[in-house]
């Protein structure tokens, strides 16, 4: 006899192959959200964001991004990258700002994100 | 040919009644909505204007704003009916368990693993029908993805990874005085330890027969982390592991029957019971009386029953690292003056 798949079923095998997704996704990605991966890199980070030839101070940056100016990264540093380029490219486009992240993740030689070329430059 | 219509029948009944749900999966739930409450208060302010904000699917970004206000106070309504004992447990579990989900997809910046867990065990609590196996897949999933990307990274098999977080992010000294700098073995087996801890965590998870040793080597690895750092890493993991443990348990939690004249020193003994299975039963009898099962106390006895009963030490277990997480003095203070008078006896 065949068993029928309730929609309480249905729900449940969808929840868990997202999960499923998330984390085979979090494997091809440097951003690592949704795919179980608490404390896997330490960064201390810092941000620079200059607008028209003006640093904004930390308050400021604390408003425009919702994160601190300078802290520390529990997760995948590019999680917090992955933030500060989605809102450059969205909300505040048109602003367009420069932007350094500067960080050291477990340890390691220090680096810094730069926006708009939005690349990765290793410090020497 | 009458059909008797049972109580519960019908979508509206089932609305407002409670479930027949097991007291441990009701301290559960219980402890993880106090963790939303306590531990990320900031979902429900945020959640008035500032929503969305950065999220993680681009269609959200043109939902209005009071939607998300309205499904937070929808959020808070539905732990308070919790707390307060009213409404269909499993229903507002799931409805909470939603609601955070859409909150965290509506801001990149809210989302935490932590939280997100949390918010799959409430949906999943929603859909529980007496089987823990659907519990024992999300733990597994957390355990086996934390694992996995562990694993590709070599920071974790080199000691990279805890020397630098035991030297220069949480100093912890036994650490630095014990192993010399740039000596890394002590840390490549913490980090080798820990990705075969979560690989076994999630396997043996899976295995009802192996319950007890997956709780007990769980919370040696969450408590040891806890150790290790004074306190300061892993205790939001230590407790929601906890709650999680407890969902696979099925620990049978007996009810407490309170017999006593006065109402009022029956809600207050009931009120640190998470669980819902602490019962006032009236009576004349002027002294405290206790019943679990078939044996019956009177006295200080029936309260040290009360006092050391399940109930009571998971709502200590549980409140007690809220208070630590929040970090209110306050909390402490009370706390600590409770267990003072519990020396008492």
């Amino acid at each position: 006899m065949k068993r029928k798949i309730t929609g309480a079923g249905l729900f449940l095998v969808l929840f868990f192959s997202f999960q499923v997704i998330g984390i085979l996704a979090g494997k091809f990605t440097e951003s690592k959200y949704f795919c179980w991966a608490p404390y896997d890199e330490i960064s201390l980070y810092e941000i620079r964001v200059v607008i028209m030839d003006n640093d904004l101070n930390s308050d400021e940056i604390r408003r425009r991004y919702r994160k601190n100016q300078k802290g520390r990264e529990n997760r995948s540093i590019h999680n917090l990258i992955s933030i500060v380029r989605q809102y450059e490219t969205t909300y505040g486009a048109q602003d367009e700002a420069n932007v350094e992240i500067s960080y050291i993740t477990n340890g390691h030689r220090k680096e810094t994100w730069i926006w708009p070329k939005d690349e990765i430059i290793p410090e020497h | 040919m009458g059909t008797e219509k049972k109580p519960g029948f019908g979508r509206k009944m089932r609305l407002f009644l409670n479930t027949d749900l097991p007291p441990h999966i009701v301290i559960s739930l219980k402890a993880l909505l106090l963790y939303v409450l306590f531990i990320h208060p900031g979902i429900f302010i945020v959640s008035v204007s500032g929503l969305p904000f950065l999220p993680f699917l681009k269609i959200i970004d043109s939902v209005p704003f009071f939607v998300f206000s309205f499904a937070a106070g929808v959020l808070l309504i539905s732990i308070l009916l919790v707390f307060l004992r009213r409404g269909n447990y499993q229903l507002l579990s799931l409805l909470s368990g939603l609601i955070i989900l859409l909150i965290i997809f509506s801001s990149k910046n809210l989302f935490s693993n932590s939280l997100t867990f949390v918010a799959c065990l409430l949906v999943l609590i929603g859909f529980y029908r007496g089987k823990t196996t659907i519990f024992r897949i999300q733990i597994s999933l957390l355990y086996l993805g934390a694992a996995s990307n562990k694993i590709f990274d070599p920071d974790w098999w080199n000691g990279k990874y805890f020397d630098y977080f035991f030297r220069d992010i949480f100093n912890v000294s036994l650490y630095a005085s014990y192993v010399p700098v740039d000596d890394l073995t002590v840390a490549t087996y913490l980090g080798v330890a820990t990705i075969l801890t979560e690989c076994l965590l999630g396997i043996v998870v899976l295995i009802p027969g192996l319950t007890r040793l997956t709780i007990i080597l769980g919370l040696l690895f969450h408590g040891g982390m806890l150790l290790v750092t004074s306190g300061t890493l892993s205790v939001r993991f230590f407790y929601i592991m906890s709650t999680s443990y407890l969902l696979i348990s099925g620990l049978n939690i007996k009810t407490v029957h309170i017999m006593h004249h006065s109402g009022i020193i029956a809600r207050l003994l009931r009120f640190p019971d998470l669980s819902d299975s602490i019962v006032h039963s009236a009576t004349n009898d002027n002294s405290l009386a206790v019943s679990i099962g078939n044996s019956t106390w009177k006295g200080i006895k029936a309260l040290q029953k009360i006092l050391f009963s399940y109930q009571y030490l998971f709502f200590c277990f549980f409140v007690l690292l809220i208070a630590h997480m929040v970090n209110l003095n306050i909390f402490k203070r009370i706390i600590l003056s409770i267990f003072g008078i519990f020396d008492g006896f």
